[in-house]
């Protein structure tokens, strides 16, 4: 039974994949309507899915899919041209067998008599336009010849079955023998004590019947036919030797005749016309009739013996048997197999396991005191050591996914939209063979099809617009991911209208996120920025499609939830690009390691804003019976983490403590912990089912010396313990409180060397970190610091980017100032932290000291100081890298709408998967 | 021997029982949903947890998670004591791997998961006796996670039902009270 419902399991995976192939296939078929590899390969799909599905009985999806495939069987035949339509039309008959797939065993409750009349439709219109031709070559038998060079008892056998072209094709393809075989049905047949039934059953079970005749000898007449003996001829495909059929049949030679595969072959190709007919009168042929027709008409009332025959060599033996070994062929050459996440999870234990392992045996192959045969022993271990790094390695990797799996479906996407809202839109997509975990994979899925949504709905302008503007009436969406520096960039670039950010600002004050005045002291960056503000739509109208302001703040959110960061830019006129940067896995992440009571928390540095000491600068109060921390003029929630975790109350709270600033979607508050350990690039591990239970710990971490640290919800520790009214304190504050930060926003001072005072806002670092010298490693002219995990951070001098002071010798113990993702690879090299301070954009001098990388100077807490403008320090930082390396070689898919299409240039690759081309073209 | 009604009921089984000792009473498991025992495991505490985990322990990368065997049979135990063993069960990938799962075996965790006892006793022979639990009202005792005892000359030893062990939980406390 369980065999079953795997089998059953394969199916619906394999048909699945089918689809999948065919969407794509019937996507590119849009815009190259003739493209032979295209339509075989659909043709191949569409096949295999009948196969599979008549396999198990699911007759409504073998029904539809045999009537896609008669079409898609004619248009390979170029005996229809695939307009616009009609490719529509498959694409709704492909959905629609997906759709029946998802439960195979009810796929008769989905409606698709409009998809079957339609394709009926287009098979009945072809044979009107093929009757013609069909009937003349019926009334004048030297017309079939016309071009064929082949003997005339060749066609004349052949004319004589009712059959479809394709029925050959699979023949001829895997090298059958077409056979012909004759019988007298009293002779030969009858004399073995079979009878013709078992005669036909016998033949099914040989190779696939195609086509049968009975005739009784000319020389009958009603008088005698009772005694007449009936011929039987059978066309029939085996892989068969001809003798080996004679002794299975127990016929003799001359009851076998051979048929010329080359001819037929030749004769499918050139002679198509004619041979469509007999599926153009009966559309439905997979309930075919036995064909009666064949049997003269003449005889069918009078002898007892034919109608007994005729509806035995019953074609729905021939179609039944058909599709098993025609699935089972046609799998693609591919070598994979399929492995649950499971067994490679337990897989990537073992591995780590087996790390650990090998660190111990390293460490005592290190020893002086294992014996002489130490040096041997070293190299034993070293080659373990390697073997074993590899292993884990390519474990990782087979978690890794390309993201052209998700990337291929928003061709679909596009070209559905493109059409209903009458945009004429193409899709490109880059580095589709980029790798990412799949549960990273599984996250994107949604924000990125908010984002290609939204660039189609709102970017892209209708082509009447874009050539007012001067543009090509096509409008592009590039779709491209690569790798950058240890992460995954993923963009989605439009060459659509862009955004205004003053109409931004003026929706952002109609909607209430913003006061007017707060919009007046907005940069254009800043008010790109607002389009992440939560409830913000700047979508005219509200269509089905987008706008309904849920929208780029849940992009926002779930990008950032795994770990990612979003980043938009916009030209108004010229397009919107939007960056989402993803960490390769979701396993590690930075975080915050603080200490409570003596037990070591790990925070997710994504939520971490900043870490303050209260005191008298930001005290500490209490409001009723909450407690709030004053910072920079603004309350904030504060909770106790010992509080909360439900240590027993102190009685002298003289310790230090520390507030970290959790930032979450909407609210911040202040965390209460003993201890501020370090920083660091954590592996989350899961907890068991005991545990998980417990919402404030989303997983557990294991520290440098083995030590265990749970890792810290900020999310579910702010619920229920931050009273409604202390959040509506933070709410209202926090926007006006972040907006005033774009007039007079903080800057931290250092000093590189003990030169220039150098200012930089601190909205651009993440953190402060004090290392020694000694971590340092040195790789070509970079310094580097190697964090936990092989990740490691590029320092940045900055007098070798600026006319400042060199630095001549770093002292022992210096510091390092780490920005916020995207760069926090690199870091920025200080000697001396000085201090923080306000700094609004009117109080800079952009006149005394002008250099790239410098906002200009400013006189913080009394001393002059260089004011860096980071972006540009980033920039100039990247200038270094090669630019054009960063998009993988991918391919183009096309979108076409109908208009334009065949007027566009096609880049369509085609991935080399059809190595099995049939034979027959 | 194999006469007696506590074994007509289950079907022939070959597996062992390890026998182990907590608080001086005598306790034993189906060795098959045994794993390893690990000594002296360092265990970490885990704040806000129900009252039966004693915490966490570093298991070769993975995070093991620890019960207190005295609390979850609910014996309530005052002083702290030393995790001087821990039996780590097996998680549902071993499991799977068997050619003969336990019965339960469906209700093992993905994670591990280990049960805290003061030592190691002896592997009883597969054709033990083994009778079933006197009733709750009558003994005292959460039978939820006893599959039956071993009557021996001088003493009685329980017999823990591993699979409900690893997986009721106690929902009780919640974390935000």
């Amino acid at each position: 039974m369980s065999a079953d419902q795997e089998m059953l399991d394969l199916f619906v995976q394999e048909s699945s994949e089918h689809l999948q192939t065919l969407e794509t296939d019937l996507m590119a078929l849009e815009s190259n309507p003739t493209d032979n590899a295209l339509l075989n390969s659909i043709f191949r799909s569409v096949h295999s899915l009948k196969g599979g599905a008549g396999f198990f009985g699911f007759d409504p999806i073998v029904k539809l899919a045999h009537v896609m495939e008669s079409v898609m069987s004619l248009l390979r035949d170029a005996i229809l041209k695939a307009d616009q339509p009609m490719v529509s039309l498959l694409i709704s008959t492909s959905d629609k067998l997906n759709l029946m797939l998802v439960n195979p065993e009810r796929a008769i409750e989905i409606a698709c008599e409009g998809e079957i009349a339609g394709l009926k439709a287009i098979l009945d219109g072809t044979s009107s336009g093929a009757t013609p031709s069909a009937t003349k070559g019926a009334e004048t038998p030297p017309a079939k010849n016309t071009g064929i060079k082949s003997d005339s008892v060749f066609d004349r056998e052949l004319a004589r079955f009712d059959f479809h072209p394709d029925d050959l094709l699979d023949g001829l393809k895997h090298g059958q023998n077409f056979y012909i075989v004759q019988a007298e049905l009293a002779k030969e047949i009858e004399s073995q004590s079979q009878t013709l039934e078992n005669f036909v059953s016998e033949l099914a079970s040989l190779g696939t019947l195609i086509g049968t005749e009975v005739s009784l000898p000319d020389h009958v007449t009603l008088a005698n036919c009772a005694d007449a003996d009936v011929a039987c001829r059978f066309f029939f495909v085996t892989a068969l030797e001809p003798f080996i059929l004679c002794g299975a049949l127990g016929l003799g030679d001359e009851n076998i005749h051979q048929i010329d595969s080359s001819k037929l072959g030749e004769w499918v190709k050139t002679a198509p016309a004619q041979n469509v007919a007999p599926i153009v009168h009966e559309p439905q042929d997979i309930e075919e009739k036995p064909p009666e027709a064949v049997v003269p008409q003449s005889i069918v009332p009078t002898s007892p013996t034919v109608p007994a025959i005729a509806p035995q060599p019953a074609e729905p033996t021939a179609t039944q048997i058909d599709p098993k070994p025609v699935a089972a062929t046609k799998r693609k050459p591919e070598e994979t197999i399929r492995i649950s996440v499971g067994l490679l999870d337990s897989l990537m234990n073992l591995a780590g396991e087996m790390v650990l392992g090998r660190n111990r045996l390293l460490r005592i192959a290190g020893r002086s005191d294992t014996g002489p045969d130490n040096s041997q022993m070293q190299s034993v271990v070293q080659e373990i050591s390697s073997v074993t790094s590899n292993l884990q390695d390519t474990i990782m990797r087979a978690r890794l996914q390309p993201v052209g799996s998700l990337f291929g479906k928003f061709t679909r996407i596009v070209r559905d939209l493109s059409h209903k809202l009458d945009k004429q839109i193409q899709l490109e997509i880059f580095g589709d063979d980029v790798e990412l975990d799949r549960t990273l994979l599984e996250g994107l899925s949604d924000p990125l099809t908010h984002l290609v949504r939204n660039s189609v709905d709102h970017g892209i302008e209708i082509p009447a617009n874009r050539i007012a503007k001067g543009k090509t009436s096509c409008g592009t969406i590039r779709l491209s991911a690569a790798h950058l520096a240890g992460r995954v960039q993923i963009e989605v670039l439009d060459d659509g209208g862009g955004m205004d950010p003053e109409r931004l600002k003026a929706k952002a004050i109609e909607k209430g996120v913003i006061t007017t005045e707060q919009a007046s002291r907005m940069t254009d960056s800043d008010a790109l920025q607002l389009i992440f503000a939560a409830g913000f739509s700047t979508a005219e109208a509200v269509s089905d499609i987008s706008g309904r302001g849920v929208g780029m703040d849940v992009v926002k959110t779930n990008i950032e939830k795994l770990g990612g960061h979003v980043e938009l830019e916009s030209r108004l006129g010229q397009g919107t690009r939007i960056i989402i940067r993803l960490p390769l896995t979701l396993a590690i992440v930075p975080a915050l390691i603080v200490g409570c009571r003596g037990t070591t928390y790990a925070l997710p540095q994504i939520n971490v804003d900043e870490i303050v000491h209260p005191g008298e600068e930001y005290p500490l109060k209490s409001m009723g019976g909450a407690r709030v921390l004053e910072l920079r003029g603004q309350l904030l929630p504060v909770v106790d983490l010992s509080d909360l975790l439900g240590h027993p109350p102190r009685e002298n709270t003289k310790q230090e403590n520390f507030v970290v600033v959790l930032r979450l979607d909407h609210v911040s508050y202040g965390l209460i912990v003993n201890e501020i350990i370090s920083n660091e690039e954590i592996v989350v591990k899961p907890l068991g089912r005991h545990l998980r239970s417990v919402s404030y710990y989303t997983g557990a971490t294991i520290l440098g010396q083995g030590e265990i640290a749970m890792i810290l919800d900020p999310n579910s520790m702010a619920h229920g313990r931050i009273s409604a009214s202390q959040l509506a304190l933070n709410a209202s504050k926090s926007s006006e409180a972040a907006l005033s930060d774009s007039t007079s926003e903080r800057v931290l001072i250092f000093q590189e060397t003990d030169g220039e005072f150098l200012a930089i806002h601190l909205k651009k670092v993440m953190r402060v970190e004090s290392v020694k010298a000694s971590d340092i490693e040195r790789i070509g002219s970079m310094d580097c610091l190697r964090k936990n995990h092989d990740s490691t951070l590029r320092l940045v001098q900055l007098s070798d980017l600026l006319p400042i002071k060199p630095q001549t010798q770093r002292g022992e113990e210096f510091f390092l100032i780490v920005p916020r993702p995207p760069f926090d690879g690199l870091c920025l090299v200080a000697s001396r932290i000085v201090d923080s301070a306000d700094l609004s954009d009117d109080q800079i001098d952009r006149a005394t000291f002008k250099a790239r990388g410098l906002k200009g100077s400013a006189v913080l807490s009394d001393r002059l100081s260089l004011v860096l403008d980071f972006d540009a320090i980033a920039e100039m930082l990247n200038a270094g890298g090669d630019e054009t390396s960063v998009f993988a070689q991918g391919h183009f898919m096309l979108t076409a709408n109908s208009q334009q299409q065949g007027q566009n240039q096609h880049h369509m690759t085609q991935l080399p998967t059809n190595k099995e081309q049939p034979a027959l073209t | 021997m194999n006469l007696s009604l506590a074994k007509a009921d289950r079907p022939t089984r070959e597996s062992q029982w390890l026998g182990f000792t907590s608080c001086g009473r005598q306790y034993a498991c189906d060795l098959l949903w045994v794993k390893e025992v690990l000594r002296c495991p360092a265990v970490t505490p885990v704040k806000l947890a129900s009252s039966y985990i004693r915490g966490v322990v570093h298991l070769r990368g993975q995070i093991l998670t620890a019960l207190d065997l005295e609390e979850r049979l609910g014996h309530p135990v005052s002083e702290p004591r030393p995790a001087s063993r821990c039996i780590v069960f097996k998680t549902t990938n071993d499991l799977v791997r068997l050619p003969h799962p336990p019965e339960d075996h469906e209700l093992a965790d993905s994670d591990p998961t280990g049960l805290l006892v003061d030592a190691i006793g002896d592997i009883l022979p597969p054709e033990t006796r083994v009778l079933p639990a006197p009733p709750e009202a009558l003994s005292g005792l959460d039978t939820r996670f006893i599959a039956g005892v071993i009557s021996s000359q001088d003493s009685l030893t329980t017999v823990l039902q591993i699979g409900n062990l690893v997986s009721m939980l106690e929902l009780k406390k919640s974390p935000s009270v």
